[in-house]
Order: structure tokens, then sequence, then C-alpha cells
């Protein structure tokens, strides 16, 4: 593929990209006094993370949504969450957590499954009830690993900005290996997750290998983070470790026509294997 | 005319006839002293200069078919050549085997009469021909083609020699091959280089040339990318320089690169520090060492890296992997318009 191609093909991709952040920043302004239990995950995180290097793809980072975590212990009494949400134009659709607005733009807002309390799907979250945020397995590394960044609007128009926490490469890793693993096998759900796949390979390959394996062990032996990060290496290996696995197989597949399949596979082994054996040597 | 210089060579009384050669004998002498002893001499008579390591079959040779004849404890032996070289002429000697040869080097040892007749020619065959020059493999013969390649016409062998750092012979057996094929031009067989036809130099060339085998080219892995590969060397100390597909796309419009090929003069060291793993498959660097550091000449340095002279880079390409020898042709195409960018005067540095 040529550089001329590659600009075709980033454009419309980007547009995407833009649209997610803006609605994402329409969520922050939402939360007003919320925005101090926030912590951005998801690919919108990855993306912070991995953005110097995601030049070298021929694939744009694209994402229609904006996935936020939110620490219970931070989380005040007001405003309310569904009605901030609902002020600037997020509904709560029928399940706990997801919002959507007219436009297209989701905001998804989470609590780690450790700390969400009692329930199957929504968090309890006192004053603000237990479907305002949604319950999820893998998020936990992100209240133990993270930092303030600046996110700001990709709309040259759009002035606005944010500081706001947001999670680091291997809370991010943890979780994306979950929400791989825990669909791995649902064949309806499963092609969907290349993308998943391939936002872990952008983190293996942007962040440095001895940092993130230092990250992921202070994670492992953080009580609350602990277990879920033990579980997600474990697939990790299974998912990751050779060119035949199911994750590597993924990672390619997301880039079909576009890179070459025989380097990224390589590459993928390559990159998780050294984080593996750092993990376990250091 | 052999024998003529050994009877000149004799006391005065003696004499030197030759006598009809028999079945496995090229000629004979009959050697005859004042008093009527004489002997035979059996001569064997080479057409081209002898090299030591024919005269143990010929003695063999000798032997067989005297030893047929039964005269072989009687017999003198001869060699006449038009040249024979010290080691040649050492090793007759320890056979006790007489020569002569048409330069003047004679050892005319008989014990029955006795006689011992020396003398001293030439030490050096004077018809020795370069044996033309078949094919342009090989380093010395590339650093005359490169030398061929990157410099504009016309110019004289002994500043081309003193460029590229080549003997005057070898660029004049290679001129020689090129001459043959009309791919350069000279004013006379000594004289100045007018033209190159630099075009036919690359195709023939690259008939000859092995890119991958000649400079033991192995597949590594940066599994973080290309760019990685790139700051690596531009923050490197070892001796490098990049070929291939990343050298072309400065000049040709090539497909986007996915594979840096590099010449490193110790591979080993620089995949250490630029922390590239071995890869059997997927590997996006190919390194090896150089067939001539002749790749280290006349580089060219763009945004810190280090790369092979488009001439040497052409080449690799159309013996290269892949897309490489149509990327050859796009930077043909770039060079055939921009002969003025990349030929170089030979007397000046650019």
């Amino acid at each position: 593929m040529d550089a001329s191609q590659r600009e075709n093909l980033a454009t419309p991709i980007d547009e995407r990209l833009v649209a997610a952040r803006s609605g994402l920043l329409d969520a922050l302004d939402a939360l007003g006094p919320l925005r101090r239990a926030v912590i951005l995950v998801g690919a919108q995180a990855v993306y912070v993370h991995t953005q110097s290097g995601d030049a070298d793809f021929a694939v744009s980072p694209f994402t229609f949504d904006a996935d936020i975590a939110l620490d219970p212990k931070l989380v005040g009494s007001e405003p309310k969450i569904t009605d901030a949400m609902q002020a600037a134009g997020f509904s709560l659709t029928d399940q706990p957590g997801i919002y959507k607005r007219a436009d297209g733009c989701q905001v998804d807002l989470l609590v780690p499954e450790a700390v969400g309390g009692a329930g199957r799907r929504g968090a309890r979250l006192g004053v603000h009830g237990n479907r305002a945020a949604m319950k999820v397995r893998g998020l936990e590394g992100a209240l133990i690993d993270h930092s303030p960044r600046t996110i700001r609007s990709l709309t040259p128009s759009d002035p606005r900005s944010w500081v706001v926490e947001v999670a680091g490469p291997a809370a991010l890793l943890v979780s994306k290996i979950h929400k791989i693993s825990e669909r791995t096998g649902d064949a309806t759900r499963s092609r969907s997750l290349d993308k998943d796949a391939f936002d872990i390979y952008r983190l293996i390959r942007a962040v440095d290998a001895q940092e993130l394996a230092t990250q992921v062990r202070r994670l492992l032996e953080d009580d609350t983070s602990g277990e879920v990060t033990a579980q997600a290496l474990s697939s990790f290996r299974k998912l990751f470790g050779d060119a035949r696995a199911h994750g590597t197989e993924q990672v390619v597949s997301h880039i079909k026509g576009l890179e070459d399949p025989d380097f990224i596979t390589a590459s993928s082994v390559s990159l998780s294997q050294e984080l593996l054996d750092l993990i376990s040597n250091s | 005319m052999v024998s003529e210089d050994i009877r000149k060579r004799l006391p005065p009384g003696w004499q030197l006839h030759e006598s009809l050669g028999e079945r496995y004998i090229d000629a004979a002498l009959e050697l005859r002293d004042p008093q009527d002893y004489s002997s035979t001499i059996i001569v064997e008579i080479k057409r081209r200069p002898m090299e030591a390591q024919q005269v143990g079959p010929l003695l063999e040779n000798w032997r067989r078919g005297l030893l047929a004849q039964s005269k072989a404890p009687e017999c003198n032996l001869m060699v006449v050549a038009p040249y024979l070289g010290p080691s040649t002429r050492e090793r007759l000697s320890e056979a006790s085997v007489s020569y002569a040869d048409s330069t003047g080097n004679i050892r005319f040892a008989i014990d029955r009469p006795a006689v011992f007749i020396e003398s001293r020619g030439a030490t050096k065959n004077p018809w020795r021909e370069s044996a033309p020059l078949r094919s342009l493999k090989g380093p010395r013969t590339a650093r005359v083609v490169r030398g061929l390649l990157d410099y504009c016409p016309p110019f004289g062998v002994r500043e081309l020699a003193r460029e590229t750092g080549s003997s005057a012979a070898s660029i004049s057996r290679v001129s020689g091959l090129l001459e043959r094929e009309a791919i350069i031009d000279r004013e006379s067989p000594r004289g100045h280089i007018l033209s190159v036809d630099w075009e036919r130099l690359l195709h023939r060339w690259s008939i000859d040339y092995d890119f991958v085998n000649a400079n033991a080219m192995t597949s590594w892995i940066e599994p973080r990318g290309t760019r990685v590969v790139f700051d690596g060397l531009r923050n490197s100390n070892f001796t490098y320089a990049v070929t291939g597909s990343f050298a072309a796309i400065r000049f040709a419009p090539v497909a986007e690169p996915r594979l840096v090929t590099i010449y490193a003069a110790d591979p080993d060291v620089a995949a250490t520090r630029l922390g590239l793993r071995p890869a059997d498959t997927g590997g996006n660097v190919l390194m090896g060492q150089p067939f001539d550091p002749v790749v280290f000449d006349r580089t060219q340095s763009s945004e810190g890296i280090v790369y092979t002279r488009v001439t040497q880079v052409v080449v690799d390409l159309m013996k290269g992997p892949g897309r490489g020898p149509s990327e050859a042709e796009s930077l043909v195409e770039w060079m055939r318009h921009n002969e003025k960018t990349w030929q170089r005067p030979l007397t000046k540095d650019l």
C-alpha cells in the first residue's frame, strides 16, 4: 500500500475518532464535580498511550465509544449521574451504565467488579442507584494504575480540554485481555474483538516492555487487582503466546490486506513473549 | 634450437645430435665425448610453459613407458619447454631430469659421459597472459565495476585505480571483459575509458551478483517496526549502510517499504546494539556482512542515516527479495533522468 492509499483509508476513520472524542468531552463536561472519580479506560485511553506509534500502521485507530471507569470511593452525591448524562443528551439504555446519544455517540460508565458491590450487572452507587454504571470484571487495575493526562478535542474549532485520570498501559492491557478471553468461544461476538486484540498489540508495541512489566507486577501485588491480573496473564499466554494462538490470529485478522501478516504475527508473538519473560523474571 | 644452446656450451670435441623419436618419446639427443663415449637423452617437448604440478605425472608416464621398453636404468631424461618456472626447475633437478627453456634456463647434467651445464634465464614467464576475465563475480571486480558506475567518464585507468583502491591490472581485466561485451569504450587498448553504458553494466553485473549469498544476508525482526530500527541506526556508532527499498524510496516512487536492508561491518554487533532478534518468518530487517567494503564507499547520508550509493542500491534491488527487481526498474528510470545528480566527477569530491 502506498502513501496515497493510506491517506484515503485514514481520513474517514479519523473522523469517527474525532466524533468519539467530542462525545467523551461532552460527557466529562456533564459529569461536573463527579470528574474526580473518573478514570478514562477503553480504546480512547489506549490511544493516549499509543498515539506516537500509531502512525506506523495502515489501520488508524477508531472507536465510537468512550469508556469511563468510576472509582466508587470518589463518587460524590451531586449531580445525579443519570441526570447529568441526560442533560448532555446521553440517555441510559436498557443496559446499566450504557448511555447513547441521538448522533450515535456512546458513553459507557463502568465500575470495576471488585468494588461494584452486590448485584449481577449494575454497580451499587448509593444515591445514583443501581443502573447508573455497569460492573465490569478486569477493570480493577485502573483504580491503581492511572495518571492525569490532558484530553483535548480533535476538532480544530473546539478549544475544550480536560485534565482527567487515564488508566495506565498495564491496567488497560489487563482489562482488554479480560474482554477478549471472556468472549472467546462465543462465535457471534468473537469477530468484533479483533479490534480489541489489535489494541493489545498497539499497547505492547508502543509501551516500553520493562515499564509495562513493572506496572503489571504492581497490579499483581495489589489486593484489589491481584486476582484479575493473574488471571489475565494466564489468558494472555494462551491467547498471544504463539503464532497460532487465537489472540495472535485476531490481531492479524484486524490488519488483513493492509500490513504484512507474517511480520505482524512474528512481532506480536515476540513482544508478548518479551513481556511475559520480563514479568516473570523481574 | 635448444640443442644448439647446449651444443655451444659443450667443451671442444663434444658432439650433440638429434636422433629420431620412438614410441613414447617426443625426441632424442645423442651426446658423444671426444673419447667416443655416448649416451642418449630422451626429450619431452612441451608446447606450453610447464607447471611444477605437471612434473610428477610426467615422471610417472616416463617410468611406465620406459620400463615397458626396459630402458629405464640407463636413460637420461630432459624436458624442453617455452618456459619453466623456478619451482618446476627445482622439481626437475630433484628428479635428475635435465631441462632447457627458450628463455635460457638450462640444466644439462649427464653422468656418462660426464657433463654439467647450467644457465639461468627468466624467472618470470614472459608469455603469461592473464586469463581473460569471464565474469564480474567477486569483490575486487565489484570494486572496479562500482568505480566505472559511480564516476563520470572519460577517465584514465590510473585515476580510477587510485580512486577505487584497485590495481591497474584489475581495472584492465574488468575493462577487457566490458570492452569485449561493448559496455565500455576505450580510446586505445591502454588508453582512457571514454564512455560507460552504465545501464548495461548494471544488468551485466547483476547476472553474476548474488545479493543474498554473497553478503550472507540473514533475517531479523524489530517487533516495534522499522521506524525503531532507523532510530537505532541514527544513534549508532558502528559501521553500516542501508540499501534496498528504503534507500530507493528517497529517489524513486516505490511502494512503501517494509524491509530494512542493512550492510553492517559486523552484523552480530549491529543486531545486538539495535536489539534485533533472529526471525525465521516475518522479519523486517535483512542484514549482512558485505561481500566487499566497497558498499561503504561513496555512501550518502540523509537525516542521520547512511545509505549505500544509488549504484549499489540498484544492483542490490535487482537481485534482492520480493518487489526488489521491479523497484530496481523504477530506480533505473530515475537514474536515466538524473545522471548529473548521481555521477561523480573523478577528480573532485562532491
